[in-house]
C-alpha cells in the first residue's frame, strides 16, 4: 500500500534539497512567475484591442448613415494608415533616445 | 405525486468531447432503459451533436403530461430561466460552476456567466424537487445554495471513451519521441486560467532543469477563449520550451487514447475542478497521478494519488521526480490509482443515478 502523506514528506525535503544546492533557485522561481505575468499582460492587450475596436465599429454603425459608410470606410482606413505611421516614426525616435 | 412517464433535460450548451455533455447523454441512455421517454434539449448545440439533441426552442412551454425535467447546471444560461418558468416538476445535476475570480481577468464575460450561473442556482433551490451532484464537494455547494434534498451521483464516464484503443499513427510519433528519452508528462482539460496550464509549465521547466532535460509536457485541451492558451504559448515560447510543450487542442477519443497510452505521469495544477474526470480515466489507464489538493481533487483522487499542500513548481517538480524515479512507488501508486478509478466505474455511476431518480421518484 503506498504511503502517500511519506511521499508528499519526501518531496518536500527533496524540493528543500534542490533549492539548498542551487540546481532550483528562489531566484529561478520568481523569474518564472514574472515571465508568466509579462506573458499574460501581452496576450491580454489583443483582446482588449479587439475589444475597442468592435466598441468603435458599433459606435460609427450607430453614428454614420448607410449611404456615408463606404466613404467612411475608406476614410477610417487612411486615417488608420496614417497613425501606424505616425506611431512607428516616435517609437523609433524614442527607441534611438 | 403521480410518476413521469418522461424526464427530459435540459442544458445550456452541449459539444462533443465534454464531460458534462457526455454524462447527460448517457443519462439519457440510462432514463431511456428506466423506461421514460427523455429528449435533451440545448440552447447552444455543437458541431457533432445535431440530430442527436433538440433546440431549446422546440421544448413545449407546456407540461407534457407526466412530464419531469432534469437540468444540467454547470454555467449562467437563460436556459435555467426556461426550466425554472417550466411548469414540470424538476430535477437538477450540478456540475459546479467555476468560481468568478479565477476568470475574471481572462474573460469577463465568463466570469459574468458563472456569476449569473451561481445566482440562478440558487433562485431553483425552492423549485427543484430533487439534486444530484458529482461530489461531495459539490452536494456541499448546493446545500449552501439552499438544496435540501440532495445525492451524490459521479460522472458518467462514457466507457466507449475509457476504453477505447490508441490512434496508431499518433502513437507512433508519441513513441518515436520516448524512444529518444525523457519522461512525458499529461494534462488533460481545457486550456483555462482556474486549470492553471501555466502553473504545470513552470513545474515542469523546474523538472527539467534539476532532472530530466529532455522531458515532454503534453497540454491536450481546447482552450477557453484566446487570451489564456495565448499567454500560455507565449510563457513556454519565452522559457525555450517550443520543443518539448505540445498544446494539442481537442483530440478525437483515440488519440487522446495514444497520449495516455505514453504518460508518464499526469499532473493536475488546476485550482478549481468539480469533480475532473480526466483524473479519473488516468487512474483507470494506469498513470500515476500528481495533483494540488484543490477543490473537489482530494475526493476523486482519494488514496490513488499524490495530493500536494502547494502547487509551488519546485514542490511539483520534486513529486514527479520521486514517482518517476523508483518503480516499485510507481507500481503501487498505478495499483492505488486503479482502485480508486473501479469506484468510478460507469457502471457505479449508473446505479448510483438510478438510484437518485428512484429517490426522487419516491418523494411525496
Amino acid at each position: 500500500m503506498v504511503d502517500a502523506d511519506a511521499l508528499v514528506r519526501d518531496a518536500s525535503r527533496e524540493a528543500e534539497r534542490l533549492r539548498a544546492s542551487g540546481v532550483i533557485t528562489e531566484q529561478f522561481e520568481r523569474e518564472l512567475d514574472e515571465r508568466f505575468e509579462a506573458a499574460a499582460v501581452r496576450a491580454l492587450r489583443v483582446p482588449a484591442i479587439a475589444e475597442r475596436s468592435a466598441r468603435l465599429r458599433a459606435i460609427a454603425r450607430r453614428v454614420v448613415p448607410p449611404a456615408a459608410r463606404p466613404a467612411a470606410r475608406v476614410a477610417a482606413r487612411a486615417g488608420d494608415r496614417l497613425l501606424r505611421a505616425a506611431y512607428s516614426v516616435v517609437e523609433s525616435a524614442a527607441r534611438r533616445g | 405525486m403521480t410518476p413521469p412517464s418522461r424526464v427530459d433535460q435540459v442544458i445550456p450548451a452541449i459539444v462533443e468531447h465534454d464531460a458534462v455533455s457526455n454524462h447527460t447523454f448517457e443519462a439519457q441512455r440510462i432514463l431511456r432503459d428506466m423506461g421514460f421517454a427523455s429528449e435533451i434539449y440545448a440552447r447552444i448545440i455543437g458541431p457533432g451533436c445535431e440530430g442527436r439533441v433538440r433546440p431549446l426552442e422546440e421544448l413545449p412551454a407546456r407540461e407534457s403530461r407526466g412530464q419531469w425535467l432534469l437540468y444540467q447546471s454547470s454555467i449562467g444560461s437563460p436556459a435555467a430561466d426556461v426550466f425554472a418558468r417550466h411548469p414540470s416538476a424538476k430535477l437538477l445535476d450540478y456540475h459546479n460552476i467555476t468560481p468568478a475570480p479565477l476568470v475574471e481577468r481572462w474573460l469577463p464575460p465568463l466570469a459574468d456567466e458563472t456569476r449569473l450561473g451561481r445566482a440562478q442556482l440558487k433562485a431553483l433551490a425552492p423549485l427543484v424537487r430533487f439534486a444530484f451532484a458529482d461530489s461531495a464537494f459539490n452536494a456541499a455547494e448546493l446545500d449552501d445554495a439552499g438544496y435540501t434534498r440532495t445525492r451524490v451521483v459521479p460522472v458518467l464516464v462514457d466507457s466507449g471513451n475509457i476504453e477505447s484503443l490508441p490512434d496508431a499513427a499518433v502513437l507512433a510519433r508519441l513513441e518515436g519521441a520516448k524512444s529518444r528519452g525523457g519522461a512525458d508528462w499529461l494534462f488533460v482539460g481545457q486550456i483555462a486560467p482556474h486549470k492553471a496550464q501555466h502553473d504545470i509549465v513552470k513545474a515542469f521547466a523546474c523538472y527539467r532543469r534539476a532532472y530530466d532535460p529532455d522531458a515532454r509536457l503534453h497540454l491536450v485541451g481546447r482552450e477557453m477563449g484566446s487570451a489564456y492558451i495565448g499567454a500560455v504559448r507565449r510563457f513556454v515560447d519565452d522559457l525555450g520550451l517550443r520543443g518539448s510543450v505540445e498544446l494539442t487542442g481537442s483530440v478525437p477519443t483515440a488519440e487522446l487514447a495514444a497520449y495516455f497510452t505514453v504518460a508518464d505521469v499526469f499532473v493536475c495544477c488546476s485550482d478549481h475542478e468539480g469533480f475532473c474526470a480526466p483524473v479519473v480515466e488516468a487512474m483507470h489507464r494506469g498513470v500515476p497521478v500528481v495533483a494540488y489538493a484543490a477543490a473537489a481533487l482530494p475526493e476523486t483522487i482519494g488514496r490513488g494519488g499524490v495530493l500536494l499542500p502547494s502547487k509551488s513548481p519546485t514542490l511539483v517538480a520534486a513529486a514527479v521526480n520521486e514517482v518517476l524515479a523508483a518503480s516499485d512507488l510507481r507500481d503501487e501508486l498505478v495499483a492505488a490509482g486503479a482502485r480508486q478509478a473501479a469506484r468510478y466505474t460507469l457502471d457505479a455511476a449508473r446505479a448510483a443515478f438510478r438510484a437518485a431518480i428512484d429517490e426522487a421518484l419516491s418523494l411525496p
